[in-house]
């Protein structure tokens, strides 16, 4: 769509619709800009016109100037957008090895992989069931171009098994990659999709598997009550975020965490884009309502120590109704699988490209590669996501860097609108900057600075961190293995500098790190602990520390 | 502080979030196994009892090598035990056992999905076929349904009885005597796995809960995988989950279409696709517009009457949500043990987030 700006209608809606949320926005022409007026959150069954009058009555109550022509609302624009429950999706390749690999693509794309089957431990009765499973959504059939002799052979065989299945579906895609292609008669070929193999460039007609599967999942997307398919709501964060690493000649990158997946990317504004979308990076992934493990991953975050079989089912109840705990304890225990979802992100976002061991210890240390901006410390995080709209702005700081830990400094600010994945809808260009532009005040909170200190320790005691404002000096010792959050308001900028305890000089590995950095509503969260942060493994030692850190961090816990 | 921001009594309510009380004539989904075959076809006019699947407990792969010249047969074709492969003759190949056609592979290999211990499943409810596949029937059903999160076990049906004595009561094993054979028993709050062992033991059909802990969900899963491969199997029993795991009261609301259910003696039927209740009756009355029900928080498990919606309030632990005020209404009868009610409490206020109310449709 485009945003019109006349006279008659100069506001206009934004809505993501959250699997579990959604989250709507009212943007006005004031001042000569565009302005988040009011914003709200709520449970995805609430109607999203009542939401919508609901921005509007706490505006007009408030300034009726601001919309003289509030009583249009009904007809102003809405940009809207919307999540992708990650669709299920069945991959098959003649060798296990093979299979992983595809499964990797599509998990990175927002799939969520049922099975993946190989002839290497074929089971043709599970292999006829998966496929013909009510939620399978797409079949990947993916085998290594130019076989020959028996290579070819297993590939015509597996063809075979997997359209003699497909015969009774008559839902769901199929898509055949590399050198399944040349099978695609066996698998039904009206409906079969040819995609480039996994060692060789898109091409000839083709495209990568990434590709295919992403156009696939744009089409499961929800539609608008008329109808139409509502655009991606993380396609339209990638897109925002592309043009706010544009805008403000920096690279930035992105959290999201929602109710059935979550999403990191990055963007420099050089065009040099990543993004990973993943189910099991979900607040609680399908697979935990079954998986005791999953489940205990989550519960090592968290401080409960009441009955573990309890703790369980709170954090299963997470998935199945995801508002019902939602204030006090339930908000800590929120928070812990959010902690866990990012861990899982992490994980899956570091996980070598090219498979070497030194290319993983490069990124967890944040030491620059040099040879990709993936292992780039960044200069801007900016979290989104239902998740994150009942959490206190301190709260939300930690557990970011408890996750996501990288030496040095980093801004957090948040998406709490919910603005920046309707606007990356819009087409690239022009409009859409000036708009991101218009409403980046508005639209990121900022959180705090979040400042990695590895190395504390100096020759004559602890290293100190001084913050001047042009003002007064503030010292801060760093002890190791801490945090500690340091007040500065949003807005405020001081000069931050790392440095020896008495000041004088430099010697030897004491380095002297001077940092621009900003406040915000839990002003500068200063990080000495490990990177990667380790736990103790003791359940009752491990509970211990999480508390101390959150006391800090969660309002009315006392300190 | 509501900012002097006037809202209509309508456009308050729909602030609080909605549920579906009940789906009226929902589509349910019976799945079928490769080695399944289905009773009925699309069209037919259904009732509780009748056979609509024929199950193999245990599916089995056959290979047998097609003689030259047979044709290979077309996948998901169903054989029939003696069935011809092949031109007559003395290479002809007879099937020693019923399959269904899985594939032939490159090598001319046949491979049949055929199965062990053969049981019929009957249809829990009464409706139409609409769809009759390989893999599903699908059934618009007749009636009502009462949407749950999850189900367990066999699709079953029966006369629904209570035997909780409320909605936020948990079923003791103690309450559940042989008068419940044959029927399915409506729970409180939560049943545990010995009350659920014992209403199967005593021939009820199925239960009804608004909670179950997870670890007694999967050791009745476990226990009914065990016997699904016995010599005789037991008479199915199924589960349907209204509201989560752990201790969950019914809501009000639901909890009244029910018991309206258990007073009219309708027949009730227990579903997996979705995890559903349904009723073969006519819907219920819509409920009064501004009745609620708390989900969540302190009064989870009270119905209320909501008053007016706040804005943003900020709750324990620093977390701010819109809320509402809202007449929280006493205590329903019964209230177990348990963290259940405490009987008695007058009506009273209360500042609650509106994520934690939800209102019935």
């Amino acid at each position: 769509m485009t945003v019109t700006t006349s006279a008659s209608s100069s506001s206009f809606f934004t809505i993501d619709h959250g699997t579990a949320s959604t989250s709507a926005a009212l943007v006005g022409h004031v001042g000569g800009r565009f302005r988040l007026l009011a914003s709200a959150a709520m449970p995805s069954t609430v109607d999203t016109d009542s939401l919508l009058s609901e921005l509007v009555t706490r505006v007009v109550a408030v300034d009726l100037a601001v919309l003289p022509d509030h009583a249009s609302w009904p007809d102003w624009p809405r940009l809207e957008a919307a999540s992708i429950r990650p669709p299920r999706v069945v991959c098959a390749a003649p060798d296990e090895a093979h299979a992983a690999r595809v499964a990797r693509i599509l998990s990175d794309g927002g799939w969520e992989v049922s099975s993946a089957i190989s002839l290497d431990r074929l089971d043709p009765i599970a292999l006829t069931e998966a496929c013909l499973e009510p939620g399978m959504r797409a079949l990947v059939v993916s085998a290594p171009t130019g076989g020959r002799g028996g290579a070819r052979a297993r590939v015509a065989e597996l063809c075979t098994l997997l359209g003699a299945a497909l015969v009774a579906r008559v839902a769901g895609r199929v898509v055949a990659a590399g050198g399944a292609a040349e099978f695609r008669g066996l698998l039904g070929d009206e409906r079969v999709v040819t995609a480039s193999g996994l060692d060789e460039a898109a091409g000839g007609g083709r495209q990568s598997l990434a590709a295919v599967a992403a156009a696939l999942l744009a089409d499961e997307a929800p539609r608008s009550p008329p109808g139409v398919l509502l655009p991606d709501v993380r396609e339209g964060l990638r897109g925002s975020l592309h043009s706010l690493a544009a805008v403000l000649g920096r690279r930035v990158e992105l959290i999201e965490v929602g109710h059935s997946a979550g999403m990191r990317a990055s963007a420099d504004g050089l065009g040099s884009n990543r993004a990973v979308v993943r189910a099991d990076a979900a607040l609680v992934p399908r697979a935990g309502l079954g998986d005791d493990r999953l489940v205990d991953s989550i519960l090592r975050w968290s401080t409960d120590r009441g009955d573990l079989l309890l703790a369980r089912d709170r954090i299963r109840n997470l998935s199945v109704a995801p508002w019902r705990d939602i204030s006090g304890d339930g908000a800590r225990l929120r928070m812990a699988a959010t902690r866990a979802a990012l861990r899982r992100l992490d994980a899956a976002w570091l996980q070598p490209l090219d498979g070497s061991a030194a290319d993983l210890s490069e990124r967890r240390t944040g030491r620059r590669t040099g040879r990709s901006m993936d292992g780039a410390i960044p200069e801007l995080v900016i979290v989104s996501g239902g998740v994150f709209s009942v959490a206190p702005p301190a709260a939300i700081a930690l557990a970011v860097l408890d996750a996501v830990r990288r030496p040095g400094a980093v801004a957090l600010v948040h998406d709490h609108a919910r603005l920046l994945g309707p606007l990356g809808t819009l087409a690239e260009g022009p409009e859409r900057e000036r708009l991101i532009g218009d409403l980046l005040d508005d639209a990121l909170l900022p959180l705090a600075t979040g400042l990695v200190a590895t190395d504390t320790r100096a020759s004559r005691g602890h290293r100190l961190l001084r913050l001047d404002d042009g003002g007064a000096t503030r010292e801060v010792p760093l002890e190791p293995g801490t945090i500690r959050f340091v007040e500065l308001p949003p807005g405020r900028e001081v000069t931050a500098e790392l440095g020896p305890p008495d000041g004088a000089g430099i010697s030897g590995t004491e380095q002297h790190v001077v940092l621009h950095i900003s406040g915000g509503l839990a002003g500068v969260l200063v990080d000495t602990r490990d990177v990667p942060l380790r736990l103790p493994e003791r359940a009752e030692r491990r509970r211990d520390v999480l508390d101390g850190w959150e006391r800090l961090a969660w309002t009315g816990l006392g300190r | 502080m509501t900012l002097g921001v006037r809202r209509s009594a309508s456009s308050a309510v729909r602030l609080v979030p909605s549920a579906s009380r009940v789906v009226v004539s929902p589509l349910v989904r019976f799945r079928l196994g490769v080695a399944d075959r289905a009773l009925v076809d699309a069209g037919a006019e259904i009732h509780a009892g009748d056979p609509i699947i024929e199950r193999a407990r245990e599916p089995f792969v056959v290979r047998v090598r097609l003689p030259a010249g047979a044709a290979a047969p077309t996948p998901g074709a169903l054989l029939e035990r003696g069935s011809r492969l092949g031109p007559e003759g003395r290479r002809a190949v007879r099937l020693e056992t019923r399959g269904r056609v899985l594939f032939v592979s490159p090598a001319g290999v046949l491979h049949l999905a055929a199965g062990r211990g053969l049981e019929v499943v009957a249809s829990p409810l009464a409706g139409t076929v609409e769809e009759s596949t390989r893999s599903a029937i699908a059934v618009r059903a007749r009636g009502f349904g009462i949407p749950g999160i999850l189900a367990s076990g066999e699709p079953v049906s029966g006369r629904l009885v209570v035997r909780a004595s409320g909605p936020d009561a948990d079923l003791r094993a103690s309450s559940i005597d042989v008068g419940a054979a044959g029927s399915i028993v409506l729970a409180g709050a939560r049943i545990d796995i010995e009350a659920l062992t014992r209403a199967r033991a005593t021939g009820a059909r199925g239960v009804v809960t608004g909670g179950i802990a997870g670890k007694d969900l999967r050791t009745l899963e476990a226990s009914e995988a065990r016997h699904g491969t016995a010599l005789h199997p037991r008479a199915p029993f199924g589960l349907v989950v209204l509201r989560g795991y752990g201790r969950q009261p019914v809501p009000g609301p639901v909890w009244e279409c029910l018991a309206g259910a258990v007073d009219s003696r309708s027949e009730a039927g227990i579903v997996l696709d979705p995890p559903m209740l349904v009723l073969d009756a006519p819907p219920p009355t819509p409920t009064p517009t501004r009745r609620v029900s708390v989900v969540g928080g302190a009064h989870a498990g009270l119905d209320a009457q909501l008053i007016e919606v706040l804005g943003t309030w900020r709750h324990p632990a620093g977390v701010h949500l819109p809320s509402a005020r809202v007449s929280l209404m006493g205590r329903r009868d019964g209230g177990g043990d348990g963290g259940g009610g405490k009987g008695g409490a007058s009506d009273r206020e209360a500042v609650v987030p509106l994520a934690e109310l939800e209102r019935f449709e």
